[in-house]
């Protein structure tokens, strides 16, 4: 199944329909190397800590995929309560939410609304969420401090 | 004698209308009464009684009760008392759990008039109770479609003109009539239903609660459309989960306790006490909390008692009141000889066990003078003491009759083994009877198993729940040594009483092989042969007449602990037999 000539139609026609139907916002390109690696730039939205910042992802098809959830990550470092160190990411639709009948497109959008609604109270970094919790203000400060150092 | 009438049926038909009307009679009437006992006397065809239980319980599997014929069980038979006696349980063996749910589908349908996919869908979400289902289904069939993934009919008109002819998953154009959809609108082809449901195996227990593929679609997918898409390996899968998630959600069904059982206990209804169960591996166990049965004392007392004479919480109390620590290395020091010069084993300091200062004035007497009464906090310690000493006394006494009926019980159930592989053919054989003429010793012997069982756990009760209520305590323990007096008389006639029946014990030199020859040409002197017969007639009308009395009393005992001995406002009639 991970033979790239045995790739799924399915995911051959998300990359066109990438690629004619950008998502506005979202810059999305196929690794040359690998037809299931994705590159994607998520500009920070609109009225929050992380606007202005460009969040690059990556995101890699399983073998399973539509049948198993997409693997994304951030790789920029970014301060918010529902991603980890390492990028990971706490997202239901990633996990036992997911349906074969998501795709690459609506996961994005899911990743960029995760990051204008914050859930501290699913964590996965327990610090950020108990200082989201306590502290808000401060929390968006530190937020908006690290788009601005590894975001810009 | 007419009395009797009354009575006796409850013995011979275990059904719960006699079981029921025989409880008035039974509160009643003194255990012991002389002439009550005397009843038991005259009834002395009982041995047929017996056999008439074993014929009774092979009625009852043909009745429809609805559940597949298994072999259907009468709580334990009849060496057990009350509880399990109205209960009627069914043992599954690995693979009947699906035929059992498909019976439950099966019953829904006739009762709702809805369609399989719709039964199996309800009763799912009501954990497999039929009653809950329907209720739920009368009450409000939008709702309850809602609540368990079913869609609604009216809505399903949308499927027949189906917008769309591409699928959800793969992106493929499709012919309408090629495209699927698990009853909603959302359509996808063949193939990729095929994948969604292979993919769904591979989750699990969950593959039994598949949904519509579509995002947030709440629509359940039906049984027979998962069937159609699963190959023969996830077929057998799918059994499987279907019959654990059955098992697992249905409070009427308790998995076998036993290592390695895959056999599962079900109840037609579910008993309102804790009963004893028996899987056909031989485990016996309690349906209620599946700990070991402890009938007929609740599950959490059990537990509690459970818990005390396994921790060490019993074992510290008994450190505390018996042993000392020894004032330099602080072990604790049990004082096993007379003098009060204590040395210790470990750092081998001398002190005075009584007040526990170093040991200096020589052998004869404590340097301190602590024969010196002095007013200290010690007085209160002693008092403190005290108390440990005498709840520990309490448990000491109920923690050891429960042992020795654990043990006795033990044995017990060892004689039964022993007396069926060896005494069991001598008595035939030197009785010159069949095997149903002697079955009465058998049953003798698996009463008194039962009755341990059910008298040691009596004592965890009584230690935990009858330590306030003085007039409580006297029933309770009146009807208990009743018991036990039934019990003990049984104890005798099985285990000395018939070795005048018997080959004389071996020879202590002899080894097994020898003793065990010697033991099968052995044959009554021919002039004593009518006699022992003769003998015998009269020790098993006795015994039978004696099991009766004993089983009587441990239903008695049961039924009084079950309904927290409300029997004690009841006046009885024998008492005075006691004085």
């Amino acid at each position: 199944m991970a033979d790239p000539a045995a790739l799924p139609r399915r995911i051959l026609k998300e990359a066109q329909r990438l690629r004619l139907e950008p998502i506005p916002g979202i810059a999305v390109e196929v690794s040359e190397t690998n037809l299931r690696h994705f590159l994607c730039v998520v500009d920070g939205p609109e009225g929050t800590a992380y606007e202005g910042g460009k969040f690059k992802l990556e995101l890699f098809l399983p073998a399973e995929y539509p049948m198993a959830p997409p693997e994304v990550f951030f790789r920029t470092k970014i301060y918010h309560p529902n991603t980890d160190k390492l990028g990971r990411i706490c997202l239901d639709v990633l996990k036992d939410k997911w349906s074969p009948a998501l795709q690459i497109r609506t996961i994005l959008l899911s990743v960029q609304a995760l990051m204008s609604a914050p859930n501290p109270d699913d964590p996965l970094r327990e610090n950020v969420a108990e200082h989201w919790k306590t502290d808000e203000r401060g929390a968006l400060a530190v937020a908006r401090e690290w788009t601005q150092k590894y975001a810009m | 004698m007419t009395k009797k009438s009354g009575t006796a049926p409850h013995l011979r038909l275990p059904s719960f209308d006699a079981f029921a009307s025989s409880l008035d009679a039974m509160t009643v009437e003194a255990l012991g009464d002389d002439a009550y006992y005397a009843s038991w006397f005259d009834d002395s065809d009982d041995a047929e009684n017996d056999d008439d239980y074993v014929t009774n319980a092979d009625d009852a599997d043909d009745a429809d009760d609805g559940f597949p014929d298994l072999g259907l069980r009468e709580g334990l038979p009849s060496e057990t008392c009350s509880a399990s006696r109205n209960s009627v349980y069914v043992v599954y063996e690995p693979g009947d759990d699906i035929k059992g749910r498909r019976e439950l589908i099966n019953r829904a349908c006739g009762v709702l008039g809805t369609s399989e996919r719709d039964s199996e869908a309800l009763l799912h979400f009501h954990a497999w109770n039929l009653e809950d289902a329907v209720t739920s289904w009368f009450e409000n069939e939008r709702k309850a479609r809602e609540a368990c993934g079913l869609s609604d009919p009216d809505a399903q008109t949308s499927e027949g003109g189906m917008a769309t002819t591409t699928c959800n998953i793969c992106f493929d154009d499709f012919e309408p009539s090629e495209l699927v959809t698990a009853g909603c609108s959302h359509a996808f082809c063949t193939g990729c239903w095929a994948g969604y449901i292979a993919s769904k195996i591979g989750e699990g227990l969950s593959v039994v609660d598949t949904r519509c593929p579509m995002t947030k679609c709440p629509i359940k997918v039906g049984e027979a459309m998962m069937r159609r898409f699963l190959n023969e390996d996830d077929a057998k899968k799918f059994d499987v989960y279907l019959g654990r998630s059955f098992v697992e959600s249905n409070v009427k069904i308790q998995p076998c306790t036993g290592i390695d059982c895959e056999r599962s206990i079900v109840f037609e209804n579910l008993p309102t006490n804790p009963v004893a169960v028996n899987c056909t591996c031989g485990k016996v166990f309690c349906f209620s909390c599946g700990g070991d049965t402890h009938h007929p004392i609740p599950c959490k007392v059990a537990s509690e008692w459970t818990k005390k004479i396994t921790l060490d919480g019993a074992n510290s109390e008994w450190m505390l009141v018996n042993t000392k620590p020894c004032p330099k290395c602080q072990r604790p020091i049990l004082k096993n000889g007379g003098c009060m010069h204590m040395q210790c084993s470990q750092c081998h300091t001398s002190f005075c066990w009584l007040c526990s200062s170093p040991w200096d004035a020589g052998p004869y007497a404590c340097s301190k003078r602590c024969n010196q009464y002095k007013r200290t906090e010690s007085n209160s310690n002693e008092n403190r003491k005290k108390r440990a000493r005498e709840s520990l006394e309490r448990y000491v006494f109920y923690y050891e009759r429960y042992r020795a009926h654990e043990n006795s019980g033990k044995k017990a159930l060892e004689d039964v083994d022993k007396f069926k592989s060896s005494a069991l053919g001598f008595l035939i054989e030197l009785q010159r009877t069949s095997e149903t003429q002697v079955g009465f010793v058998m049953k003798a012997l698996k009463q008194v198993s039962s009755s341990r069982q059910i008298l040691k756990w009596t004592y965890a009760y009584a230690y935990f729940e009858l330590a306030d209520d003085v007039r409580k305590k006297n029933f309770f323990e009146h009807v208990q040594g009743e018991m036990e007096r039934a019990l003990e008389l049984i104890s005798r006639m099985i285990e000395l009483d018939i070795k005048a029946f018997l080959p004389p014990d071996p020879d202590t030199e002899d080894d097994e092989k020898v003793a065990l020859e010697k033991a099968m040409a052995y044959r009554y002197p021919p002039e004593e042969q009518d006699k022992l017969e003769k003998a015998f007639e009269q020790y098993k009308t006795l015994l039978i007449d004696r099991t009766a009395v004993l089983r009587k009393s441990c239903d008695t005992l049961c039924i009084e602990l079950e309904n927290g001995l409300l029997g004690m406002s009841t006046p009885i009639k024998g008492s005075q037999q006691d004085a």
